[in-house]
């Protein structure tokens, strides 16, 4: 019984031998790749190893992962969104806690042994913070050129990239504050649920007022008698049992046949509606706050790069009923190719791999001879047609004279899917000293990056490899290139309406 | 515990150290030590694929040298000599 626990206890401590094992670990695999870059993402979690606590000497992993600040060491990427305290308490500030240090102590981190620089920062902020704190109305000129300078000073270690907000706001608009009416259907909502509470099944002895909680649940929960739930009292006691005329419900046979209706009975809901119509969360991802590219489609429109919503509410009940409702409307806008049909809508997901998708990897699938044969920047092109009549060239050019395969302008048009295997294994056939993976190396990378769905991965790699040992031999014409350069910034079409007139990456994949 | 995303895992991490010692150090090799360095978390099917994943190893011996050398400056573990018994002592 005694050895039983003393057992228990050894399992249960945490163990200080695997610590060093990992701390070991990290020495060698640092000192095996000779890193030439460290990143630390959301580095604000891992303060201790940029800054010592006094009279702390740093642990030898963290003077290796500093390596940047030596000379012939390796660099460090700092990146994070909140890369001090924003606040600080005045505890916080008597204890010399304060978020003004937290940032001076990362500058003179990321200043190493140059030690002027942050105290002249240092002297910078502090000024710029009185002058926008006095009581008198700053000299705005000369703030400006304050901050002007401050960034100059910083920007050899600190560079600031957000999202820049497209909306331009007028001297006359009020910012921030969304115009929003009440229409007749929000008021309809408000009689049935007030009538609902009046029916309230009687408390006994509680004293709860029901009444009092109609007005803050109507204003701040869209649909409240079906959105709120068991977890409020007011949702509990209402009258439940029959069905009223003209109250405004989403009813089941909508919801199946996808029918959201013309105006959502609530006016927040609506206005959030505009803000994030469903064009903007059909994307599959936000559009880049910086492209490479001119962007097009749904990516091109204005709040495309809108980033994060942050939605602020006093009930539990909203962000549940917010996104369902946003849910079920952005579904209802796609009813027609839904055939409007509700379990369909549950069902598509176009970028899920599964059984029977063969196509779907070469969407993801990184090209090992492209990458090491062409370049999309080598002829300096300054806009994406430009690029990809430069790719079209290298990989024609690529074809020709290293794999020997014929070129023709026009002729059958094979998916992707079937032919970047027949051009890798080509490759590796034909160049075997290029460095690069072979076929079956490649299928064995990708078959591991499968991970938890290899058993998925299994068959489709083997239709992939039947096309890879038929080869390149048939003819390939410039849809080839077209088409990979396509594939990838063009990924929308697969969500989008294909009312344009090329083909949609889908039809690409042929799928 | 040892979900990953996309990434290096806790799991394979602790499977990786075992097979450099036990590479190392063949009387390491046992089911004891692996249970030690597999710790209470991972189910024997998962520990199982992540040795798996570091069976064939290019340049293992490199890696295997620059770990014995860091274990050997480890101040925690103080060891007098990076052997397998001086590891199988430790607690």
């Amino acid at each position: 019984m005694q050895n039983l626990s003393l057992l228990s206890a050894e399992r249960e401590r945490p163990s200080r031998f695997m610590g060093s094992l990992r701390t070991a670990l990290a020495m060698a695999v640092l000192r095996d790749i000779r890193p030439d870059l460290v990143i630390f993402d959301e580095f604000q979690k891992f303060r201790e190893i940029l800054i010592d606590p006094p009279n702390v000497s740093p642990d030898p992993v963290t003077q290796a992962l500093r390596g940047g600040i030596r000379a012939g060491g390796h660099g460090v990427l700092l990146l994070s969104a909140t890369p001090y305290r924003l606040y600080s308490s005045r505890q916080d500030e008597a204890a010399g806690l304060s978020h003004q240090q937290d940032f001076f102590q990362l500058i003179r981190f990321l200043f190493g042994s140059e030690m002027n620089e942050p105290k002249e920062i240092e002297r910078a902020l502090l000024d710029f913070g009185g002058k926008m704190l006095a009581k008198e109305t700053p000299d705005f000129e000369q703030l400006q050129m304050l901050r002007d300078d401050i960034q100059d000073r910083l920007r050899p270690v600190l560079s600031r990239t957000e999202r820049p907000n497209d909306k331009v706001i007028s001297p006359d608009e009020k910012p921030g504050h969304p115009h929003s009416e009440i229409l007749p259907e929000d008021l309809r909502v408000f009689k049935h649920w007030v009538g609902r509470l009046q029916e309230a099944k009687n408390p006994g002895r509680s004293k709860i007022d029901l009444m009092s909680f109609s007005v803050p649940y109507w204003l701040s929960v869209p649909l409240p008698i079906q959105m709120m739930g068991s977890g409020y009292v007011a949702w509990r006691r209402a009258e439940k049992g029959r069905r009223r005329r003209e109250e405004p419900v989403l009813r089941r046979s909508q919801r199946d046949r996808l029918e959201a209706p013309k105006h959502w009975p609530h006016p927040q809901l609506r206005v959030l509606n505009k803000i994030a119509p469903p064009s903007r969360l059909a994307l599959p991802w936000v559009a880049p706050s910086l492209p490479w590219w001119d962007l097009h489609g749904a990516w091109s429109e204005p709040g495309a790069n809108g980033g994060k919503l942050l939605i602020f509410t006093r009930f539990k009940a909203v962000p549940p009923a917010l996104a369902s409702l946003l849910s079920f409307n952005l579904e209802a806008s796609f009813s027609h190719r839904l055939r409007r049909n509700y379990r369909r809508a549950g069902e598509a997901q176009p970028l899920q791999f599964k059984e029977g998708r063969t196509p779907l990897p070469a969407l993801f699938f990184p090209l090992p001879t492209l990458i090491a044969f062409t370049d999309p920047r080598r002829d300096k092109p300054s806009n994406l047609t430009e690029a990809r009549n430069s790719m079209r060239r290298q990989v024609g050019q690529f074809l020709r004279a290293r794999l020997k395969v014929e070129v023709r302008k026009s002729g059958g048009k094979r998916p992707l899917w079937k032919l970047l295997p027949a051009l890798e294994n080509a490759r590796a056939n034909i160049i075997p000293d290029s460095g690069l993976p072979s076929w079956h190396e490649l299928r064995v990378h990708l078959r591991n990056a499968a991970a938890g769905q290899a058993e998925v991965m299994k068959p489709v790699l083997a239709q992939w490899n039947e096309f890879a040992e038929a080869g390149s031999d048939r003819s390939v014409g410039p849809t080839f290139v077209w088409t990979w350069c396509e594939a990838r910034p063009c990924l929308g079409f697969v969500y989008e309406e294909s009312h344009s007139k090329r083909t949609s990456t889908r039809q690409q994949l042929g799928e | 515990m040892y979900r990953r995303r996309g990434g290096f895992g806790r799991l394979e991490e602790r499977a990786l150290i075992f097979r450099l010692l036990k590479g190392r150090f063949p009387p390491l090799d046992t089911k004891s030590f692996a249970a030690k360095c597999r710790g209470n978390q991972a189910r024997e099917a998962s520990w199982n694929w992540a040795l798996q994943r570091h069976e064939d190893m290019e340049g293992v011996r490199e890696i295997q040298n620059h770990f014995i050398e860091a274990l050997r400056h480890d101040k925690q573990l103080n060891l007098a000599g990076v052997d397998a018994e001086s590891l199988f002592a430790v607690r």
